[in-house]
């Protein structure tokens, strides 16, 4: 323990004088992994009939904001398979389609997918889908998730 | 420039300018204290979220943004162990002589090999935009750098051993 006591932060041990990390997340509903097991389900299905703009808007829509690191995981292998399986060619047009609340989500997924070793992996497919996001809708999705308190 | 390096610069270009926007702020915790907040993390408020940019497992910037301080570290590529000892000299040069570079941080964090910390007193000296195209540059340089370091190593080396091995001729 330190005992220097001109170094002990005295303001930090009277409570609720500081905000703590936790205090800054806005509250979200508790989503069960169930619920995002059948979102996964779906997707695949939607996939598989080659309908991406479907899955990647449906996946986006609701993003697992109050899961636990389970629920989030889940989806986030959800949407990194719609994303990998779209052709570059059409990723474009897809992104234009989008509304701005799920460009802002996709943006969180592009990032959170780079800071993994998953992701890092096929880093080249995540860094056309980020230049196309820019492309169409600029900087502001990118602002935006720095600035969001809700992760996904 | 290759195929994979401009969409990996390009990204990193976008993000800093998102992440490039300080403004004064002075500490909430320390009177008339004005620190880096990224640095002191003491205000959890202030922090935002941090951005990976990766273009494989090798090679990513890290860029951390708060309210008046910015901090982004670089992974230098390192495929092989010459080019994972060339990198440590290289850095250990530049972080030697950090007062003159200015933003450069004189330690990268851990897990990457440089780091830099924009503060809201360079942006208010320096153009943004300029900044932003100094990192961008220096990334595209240091790969080049290194790879001519590299090259120049080997045919040194290949001439040191024909010098040695004439004689047995």
């Amino acid at each position: 323990m330190d005992t220097d006591w001109r170094r002990i932060d005295i303001d930090a041990l009277e409570e609720g004088n500081r905000l703590t990390a936790a205090d800054l997340v806005p509250p979200a509903e508790p989503v069960s992994y169930e619920d995002v097991a059948v979102i996964n389900q779906q997707v695949k299905s939607l996939l598989a009939k080659g309908e991406n703009y479907d899955a990647l808007a449906y996946s986006l829509s609701s993003p697992p904001y109050g899961g636990d690191d389970q629920v989030k995981a889940l989806h986030l292998s959800t949407v990194f398979d719609i994303l990998k399986t779209t052709k570059t060619s059409s990723v474009a047009k897809l992104v234009g389609e989008l509304s701005t609340d799920e460009q802002d989500v996709l943006v969180k997924y592009l990032y959170k997918l780079m800071s993994l070793p998953q992701g890092q992996q096929s880093s080249g497919v995540l860094l056309a889908w980020l230049d196309k996001v820019v492309e169409v809708a600029g900087n502001g999705p990118i602002i935006r998730y720095l600035n969001d308190r809700r992760t996904v | 420039m290759s195929q994979s390096l401009k969409p990996y610069l390009t990204a990193v270009r976008h993000s800093l300018t998102a992440a490039v926007s300080l403004e004064d702020f002075a500490s909430q915790v320390a009177e008339r204290h004005n620190d880096p907040e990224i640095e002191s993390q003491r205000t959890p408020e202030v922090l935002l979220n941090p951005m990976v940019i990766s273009r494989n497992e090798n090679e990513k910037v890290l860029i951390e943004s708060s309210i008046n301080s910015v901090r982004v570290s670089i992974k230098i590529k390192q495929s092989d162990e010459i080019e994972h000892i060339l990198v440590h000299k290289f850095t250990r040069f530049l972080t030697g002589r950090a007062e003159q570079f200015f933003i450069l941080r004189r330690a990268p964090i851990a897990g990457y090999d440089l780091s830099f910390l924009i503060t809201n007193l360079h942006t208010d000296q320096l153009m943004k935009a300029k900044l932003v195209d100094f990192i961008i540059e220096f990334m595209e340089d240091v790969d080049k750098e290194i790879s001519e370091m590299k090259l120049f190593l080997n045919a040194r080396a290949r001439f040191v051993a024909e010098a040695y091995l004439t004689p047995f001729d």
